[in-house]
Parts: structure tokens; sequence; C-alpha cells
């Protein structure tokens, strides 16, 4: 685990990026969190450099999460880069539809402090821990 | 008398052994003619390869042909290498090499022989030397006969070759020892006369000479004579010949010349002499005449052997060509098979794909194993689709509609279906069709699905041309026939009124009909029905005037007939003909102030309606609410909540005992916050889905409440009793009527005075229109003035801290009680509380 790991996380919401980045931060990996504020910048992103995960909320201004989700998935070059869905909704239809976009999984965000920091160490735990990413160490 | 198996081998090799005699019987233009014809021979033989070169080419890129010819090359030119060497050893006897190109041509010969046979067995298309063979057999010969034939003839030349060179070689054996002795007698006879002559020459040379080295060979040839003493005839004239030379001699050596010679010329002297010579030849001639039969019976027994074998060698090797020949005839018959098989395949391709019909075979899993070229032509469809492709799933193509349809069903029946099909073509012709789908079993046992359609609309328009021709007819007859019966009685009658035949020929209509629509009886009769009056098509009238005629039942009904803007009442039966007769009254006066009363109504309606769709609008915003509750309220509410916590944990240390009480008075707001837009979602959602039709009953209710709650009871030590009829039920969704039920029971259990064990009892009563349920409880009570608030949303009639809860169970409880059109409410009680609600029946 020498590689540092590239993550993009798109949230429109500041006071919910610093939160998440805080919940990052107290975490020991070697973690490049990049942070923008919409969609569009997030795109412009993913053009530019290669990510290893991309966090996503799904209800943004512009291009929303779901153009992201879209055009991220039907690229055959970047479909490979794992996408986490983490946003407020639980409305079945949503969850459904992220998946039917080939969303690789679908988080809800907690309202409770502590459970927010339980997320994170999750998302930690899996993607960074268990799973092996496709790009990373290449 | 008959030699043994080994002698006879041995008496065999003997013979074979012996050289050849017969060069004694060439002459020299024999020689010559051989010697000719076995160098034209050769020089034939040496051709054959060249020619074979042609071959080259062809057979370079066939190692196995190539080898084979190879091998026939050599083979050929070890066989002209034999007869040009038997040319040479006629002249230099050079028979040791010739030998030896003897035995590497019968090696090579062999060898050829196996290679021809492989090459004959194994190839299809036969090489040009194995195919003249076949060409040569005649092609009807029949294998088994032909086999059989020749295994007897076979067997029956061999047995008798074998017999009869056993018998002759044994004769030969006979003659041969035969023959030895002869010899032997007649050389005897040969030494005899020899020593004879030897003994005259010496006595007179002796006694011409008186040299006594005459002597010695006159002894030797005296002793010789006398040796031979077992002949009775030859015996005594040896010995009385030897005393008459014995007395010459001793003569001689008396010196009494005179005597001997006069002994010598005596006539008896010379008598003897002849006499034994007559005798010797006599003898001798005997013996070669003895000789020469044996000789010659000795050649015939030879020739014999020779010939009886040469026989079995050539029905072996005939055996051997025929069976080669048979394995080419076989390859030509397997050749015909191929090309009558294919020739069948033509034809059926052909009948196939000139006929009109439409064929297609496909296998278990769809695939198109065949299709014929109308098909083709017609629907180009993909020949690589199965069941599950897209283009056999979806049914998008008229011959997938078919197929699927039907197809599927015959591979599981196994069992033909046909039927007639109207079908949309790819150029969206229409067009009917006549559908055979059968099952057809392959090899391999499975059943694949054969079809063939065929076109039928052409004859289908012609058929119902006929029908209608015959039934125009008919229904003029009919027409003529009925009209003149009951023109007079219904021209009579008040009411309007008409008759139609089957096939809605209209037969009769009376005055009134005339009046009531402006048309003339003649102009109508026998014309259809509704091209008369187009404008009831559609209509009520059109509907029952069909039922009438399909049910054959009568039937009355009003109607408001357009054309003529009147309202009719209308009795229509069915007529005997097939048809049917209406009588029509025009009650248009009774219909207007009726339908007075349903314009009120109509009014009425229409105002519910209006109410419906505010209530149903404001049901709508209230779930969008919910929507919004749940997600944009809950992200400030997050942030607010976050934060706090994140200042509390980092900050804890630095911030004073007052802004830490601050906080937690902001962390508890926001937590309650949280806690009533969670209790409003679950409000607005209460009431979402009501199913009016949903059947339950107590027992049913009272296990899922009990199920619903256990960890309360138990924890509370609840006790909770239901009380109902048998048979009741509860016209209300399960979940909604345990949501209700929970709320009332947790609001009674909630609401207890410390240290008391709660006590429930739920009643439910049949009404005649409605189900009541009553939640009886021992708890703390309710204030009569307090009634009026009790089920309004997050009104708390107790201090927070004390009774947990957002408030929020009571206002559910009215919201889904009154969805189903219910009412819910307290009754007024010394002790506890007892809260009822109703479901209407």
């Amino acid at each position: 685990m020498n590689h540092p790991i590239d993550v993009l996380l798109i949230e429109d919401s500041p006071g919910e990026a610093r939160l998440l980045k805080e919940m990052f931060t107290e975490s020991q990996l070697p973690l490049n969190l990049t942070h923008c504020l919409d969609g569009e910048d997030g795109l412009n992103l993913l053009q530019e450099h290669e990510y290893h995960l991309l966090i996503l909320d799904l209800n943004l201004p512009g291009v929303s999460g779901w153009d992201i989700l879209h055009q991220l998935k039907k690229d055959p070059a970047r479909r490979m880069m794992p996408i986490v869905v983490l946003t407020s909704s639980k409305v079945r239809e949503d969850v459904l539809k992220a998946y039917d976009h080939h969303a690789n999984c679908y988080i809800q965000k907690p309202t409770d402090l502590s459970q927010f920091r339980d997320v994170v160490k999750q998302i930690e735990n899996f993607w960074f821990g268990l799973v092996t990413l496709p790009l990373l160490g290449t | 008398l008959s030699p043994s198996i080994p002698q006879l081998l041995q008496y065999w090799w003997e013979l074979l052994g012996q050289a050849p005699a017969r060069c004694l019987y060439y002459t020299p233009n024999l020689t010559r003619g051989h010697n000719i014809a076995d160098f034209l021979i050769a020089l034939a033989y040496f051709t054959y390869p060249v020619l074979l070169l042609r071959y080259w080419p062809q057979l370079k890129y066939h190692p196995r042909y190539f080898n084979g010819l190879i091998t026939l090359a050599l083979f050929i030119l070890a066989c002209g290498s034999t007869h040009l060497l038997s040319v040479i050893t006629s002249y230099t006897p050079i028979i040791r090499f010739s030998l030896a190109i003897k035995f590497f041509t019968a090696f090579i010969s062999w060898v050829s022989v196996v290679i021809l046979y492989h090459l004959t067995s194994q190839s299809n298309s036969s090489p040009p030397f194995s195919m003249s063979l076949s060409a040569a057999l005649p092609s009807s010969l029949n294998p088994i006969t032909s086999y059989a034939f020749l295994a007897v003839t076979a067997t029956v030349v061999t047995i008798l070759g074998v017999i009869y060179s056993n018998t002759s070689i044994f004769y030969q054996y006979r003659s041969i020892r035969n023959l030895a002795s002869i010899r032997d007698e007649r050389d005897l006879y040969y030494a005899l006369r020899s020593s004879l002559l030897s003994a005259e020459r010496s006595q007179r040379g002796f006694l011409l000479t008186n040299d006594s080295t005459y002597l010695v060979p006159y002894d030797q040839a005296r002793t010789a004579l006398l040796k031979f003493h077992y002949d009775p005839q030859l015996t005594p004239l040896f010995k009385s010949k030897i005393a008459e030379m014995d007395q010459t001699v001793s003569l001689v050596k008396a010196k009494q010349l005179p005597q001997a010679l006069k002994l010598v010329h005596s006539n008896e002297g010379l008598q003897l002499t002849q006499e034994i010579e007559t005798i010797i030849a006599n003898r001798q001639q005997s013996l070669g005449d003895q000789i020469a039969e044996l000789i010659t019976a000795r050649d015939v027994s030879a020739t014999g052997a020779q010939i009886s074998i040469t026989l079995a060698s050539i029905t072996s090797t005939g055996l051997l060509l025929l069976i080669l020949g048979q394995r080419s005839l076989d390859l030509r018959q397997n050749q015909e098979y191929t090309r009558a098989i294919q020739a069948a395949q033509d034809r059926f391709d052909s009948f196939m794909n000139n006929s009109p019909f439409y064929a297609f075979i496909r296998d278990n899993d769809g695939h198109l194993l065949y299709l014929n070229q109308p098909y083709q032509n017609l629907f180009a469809p993909n020949t690589t689709a199965t069941w599950d492709s897209p283009e056999l799933t979806t049914g998008l193509s008229p011959e997938a509609m078919i197929i699927k349809n039907h197809g599927l069903k015959v591979l599981t029946s196994g069992e033909p279906i046909t039927f007639e099909q109207t079908m949309v073509l790819p150029s969206k012709e229409e067009r009917v069709w006549l559908t055979s789908l059968f099952p057809l079993p392959n090899p391999d046992g499975q059943l694949n699905l054969a079809g063939t359609a065929i076109d039928i609309t052409e004859l289908k328009q012609l058929e119902k041309l006929q029908a209608e021709t015959h039934e125009k007819t008919l229904r003029a007859e009919a027409a003529a026939a009925h009209s003149a019966e009951v023109i007079n009685i219904l021209d009579s009658i008040t009411d309007a009124s008409f008759a139609v035949d089957v096939h809605w020929n209209l037969l009769y209509v009376n005055r009134e009909w005339e009046l009531l629509y402006a048309k003339n009886r003649t102009s109508v009769l026998g014309h259809p029905f509704w091209e008369i009056c187009p404008w009831l098509k559609e209509t009520i009238f059109e509907a029952t005037y069909q039922q009438v005629m399909d049910e054959r039942q009568s039937r009355i009904f009003e109607g408001f007939s357009p054309k003529v803007k009147r309202w009719v009442e209308v009795r229509a039966f069915p007529s005997d003909n097939g048809g049917l007769v209406a009588y029509i009254h025009d009650i248009t006066a009774r219909m207007q102030v009726e339908n007075q009363q349903l314009h009120f109504l109509q009014e009425l309606e229409a105002k519910v309606a209006e109410r419906t769709s505010e209530l149903n609008r404001s049901n709508a915003e209230l779930e969008q609410f919910a929507y919004i509750a749940s997600h944009d309220l809950q992200e400030p509410l997050r942030m607010v909540t976050s934060y706090l916590q994140l200042l509390v944990e980092r900050y804890s240390p630095s911030l004073d005992s007052d802004a830490q009480e601050f906080i937690g008075y902001a962390v508890d707001g926001a937590q309650r916050m949280k806690e009533l837009i969670l209790a409003l979602l679950d409000f607005s959602r209460a009431a979402r889905t009501i199913n009016k039709d949903a059947v339950t009953t107590p027992a049913e209710a009272a296990a899922r409440l009990a199920l619903t709650l256990r960890p309360t009871l138990e924890e509370t030590h609840t006790t909770l009793n239901w009380h109902y009829p048998p048979d009741l039920t509860i016209h209300m969704e399960r979940e909604q009527l345990n949501q209700v039920l929970q709320n009332l029971v947790t609001n009674s259990i909630k609401y207890q005075p410390p240290d008391q064990e709660p006590l429930i009892d739920i009643t439910c009563q049949d009404h005649s229109h409605h189900t009541e349920i009553t939640v009886k409880d021992n708890g703390i009570g309710i204030d009569p003035k307090h009634y009026d608030k009790l089920f309004i949303l997050f009104r708390r009639l107790q201090p927070r801290g004390k009774y947990p809860g957002t408030g929020i169970g009571l206002a559910i409880v009215k919201r889904v009680v009154e969805a189903y059109g219910g009412k819910v409410g307290i009754t007024p009680s010394d002790s506890g509380s007892i809260f009822f609600f109703t479901v209407p029946k």
C-alpha cells in the first residue's frame, strides 16, 4: 500500500465535503482527496487525471450526479473506476436507478457524526483495504 | 504303399531341384523366338515407368499415391529385368545373378500388391490404375454370387491340384527309384561286354606276340566276368567261354601254337561269343525301352504336377484380383450412391424451391436447419437466431409470430398443428396463410420443428365471394316471400317497425317507420340495414340488435336516435328466419323529464369529483412535502448535528461550561427536529395506500399486533386481552389496521402511573354498517377538557420530559381511520381511557 490513492469527491455542499475530508484525514492511508463543487468541474478533472475511486453526490447543480454516472459508465476507457454514490436520498427509485446506471455502490448519508465516521471508516476498509482497485499500482 | 508327408516333401523338393531338361528340345528357331519375345516384353516393361511419369505433377502432392507409383514403377522395371535376364542367360549362364533379380522381383511385386490394396481401399478418387481395373469388371456383377462361385471353384481346383500333384509325386518317387536300378543294370551289361571284349583282346594279343604283359588285363577281365555268377542264362556261357580262353592261353604257354590257333578259330568259340553278345544286346535293348518308358511317365506326371500347381496359383491370383476389383467396384458403387443422393437432394431442392410452399425446419433450440427459396425470399430470416434471440423473442417479425405462438407448442406436445392466420408481410401487405407445423424427429431422437405454409389469400377471397353471391340469392327470395305476408298487419300498428334477415338486409318496414325516418319503403327493402341507418352504428342500437341477433333472445331498451332527435323505446325480437323484428315506440316526452333529473345528478357528481380532485391534489402536495422532508430538510440538519458534534469532539477542552451547555441545547434541538421530520414523514405516508377491498380478521390482527409489539409487551409486563365475536371481518388493510392498533396500544402502555402493569382490552363489535373496535386501558386517563386536542398533529398533553414521543401517534390513527371512511374518538371514562374507532363494511 505504498501507492498514494487518488480519490475524487464531487459534492456541492462545502460543509458535507469538509466533513468527509475531516473523517478521511483521520485515517493513516496515503489518500489524495480532491474535491470539486459541481459536475462540470468534476468531469474536467476526470478528463485530466486518473482517479482510483470517485465518491459522487447525486443532487448537483448543473451537470447532475446522474449525468456523471451515465457518462463515466458508458465510456469503456473510464468505466473501470469504481464509483461510490454517497447521497442523502433513500428513495427506492433512486437506489434502483443508480445501480441501473452501474454505480458500484450506493451509500446513504447518515445524519449523525458518529455514524458518518463509521461510514467513512467502512468505505476505507472496503475500498482501500479489502478490494483490489483496478487502476491502483499500475 | 503311400509315402509319409516328410517323404513326399523330400521328393517334391528333389523334383523342384531337377535341372531343366528342356534345352535339348530347343531348336535354333525356338530359341530365337523365345529371346525376341522376352526382349520385346522387357522393352515394353521399361517403357511403362516412362509413361507413368506423366502422372508425376499430380501425384507428387499426394504422398500415398506417390509411394504407390514409385513401387509400381520398380515392380515393372524388375519384371522387365527378369525377362531381359532370361534372354541373356540363354547365351551366358549368369544364373546366380538372374536368381537374385528374380527374388527381388518377387519381393517388389508383393510390396506393390500390398500398397495397391491399401490405395484402392482408402481412396475416394481412385488413381487411374485401380479405376481401370474396376472398369474392366462388369458392373452388374453380383458380389455375393461371384465371391461364392469363385471361392467354390478355387477350393475345388486347389483340392484337385493337391490330390493330383500328390499322386503324381508318389508315382514319380517310385519311378525315380526304378529308373536308377534299371540304369545300374544297364551299366552292368556295358561293363560285362567290355570285360568280355578286353579278355578276348588280351588273349589274342598274347597268342600273336607271346608277350606275357597281355596276361594282366586278361586276368582282370576274367575275374570281372567270373564275378557275374548269378545269372542262370549268362553264367554257364561265361564259364564255357572262360574255359575255352584258358585252354588257348595254356596251349600258347606250352608252345603249341597251331593247336591254339585252331581252337581260337573253331566254330564253337565264335559261336559262344556271338551267343553272349546277342543275349547282352537283347537285355540292353529291353532295359533301354524301360528307361524311355519311365522318363516319359516321369515327364507326364511332372507336367501334371506343374499344371495343378499353376492352376492353384492362377486361381489364388484370380481371387486376389477379384477382391481388389470388388473393392474398386464398391468404391464405384459408393460414388454412385453419392451421386444418387446428390441427385435426390437436387430433386428435393428443386421441388421445394419451385413449389408455392414456404418450408422450413428448425431444431429444438430454434436454429434454422433448412429453409426453401420462397421462405428465404419472403422473410430473409436470420439463420443464426434461436428461440431466445431478439428476432424470435420480441415477436416483431410475422414469421416469429407463427413460430413463437405455435412452434413451441408443437415441440412440447409432439402433435402437429394446422392453422390459418392472417399475417402482415414485411412489405405491409396483409395475407392469409395456411400453416402446418409438425414435429420431425432427427437422428439424435430429439424433435425438430418442420413447417410449411401456403398463401391462401386468393382462395379465401374467392370463397367469400361465392358465399356472398349465394346469400344474396337466398335473401332476395326470402324477402319476397315474407313481405307480402306481414305487411298489412304491421302497417296498422302505431309503432314504427322493421324486420331484417340474418344478414341484416331489410325485409320489411311499416308506414310509421317510413314516417319516422322519412324514407320510402321501396328504396330501402333488400338493402343492408346499416347502409340505410348508418347513424345507428356504434350506438346502443347496434349493440343491442347484435345481441338479439346472436343470442336469439328478445330485448327492450331505450335510446336516442340522433338522426331524428327522438327518444325511443325499442322492443326487438328474433325472427324465425334468423333475423330480427323491432318495434320502435316514441318516448321523447317522458325522456325530457328524466333528462332534467339526470342533469341535476350530473352536476352534483361533478362537484363531488371537483372536491375529490382537490383532495387528491392536496394529498399529492403532502407527498411532495414528504419527499422534501426526507431529503432536503435532512441535509441542513445533518450539517448542524455533525458540525456541533465535531466541535464538541475537537474543542471540548477549550470550551467553557456555558459554551458546552449551549452546544448541548443545539444538539438536542437538532435531534428533536430530526425526530419530528421523520414522524411527519410517517404521518404523510400513513394513508398513502388505501385498499378498501382488503379484508382481515380480529384473530389475524391480534397475531400481527402481538408479533410487532412483543418486546414492548414483555418489557412492560403488559396484559393484552382480545374480545370479538366469531366470523367477524374487518374491512381494512392488515398492515394499516396494525398501525392504528399499534399506536393506540403504545399510547396506553406509555401513559401509565409508575409501578403499574398495563392492562389493555381490545374489543371488536359487529354493527350493521360498520365494525367498532375499542381499546381500553388502566392508564392515567385523559382529562375531558383535552378531548378536542387529542388527535391534532404534534399536540402533546404531557410535558416532553415525562413521557417520550413526538405526539404523532394519534394523528396517524385519525388519518388512517378517516381514510377508510371511519370515525375515531374517545369514550369518557372514570379510570383509564377508552379509545374507539370504526371501520365501515
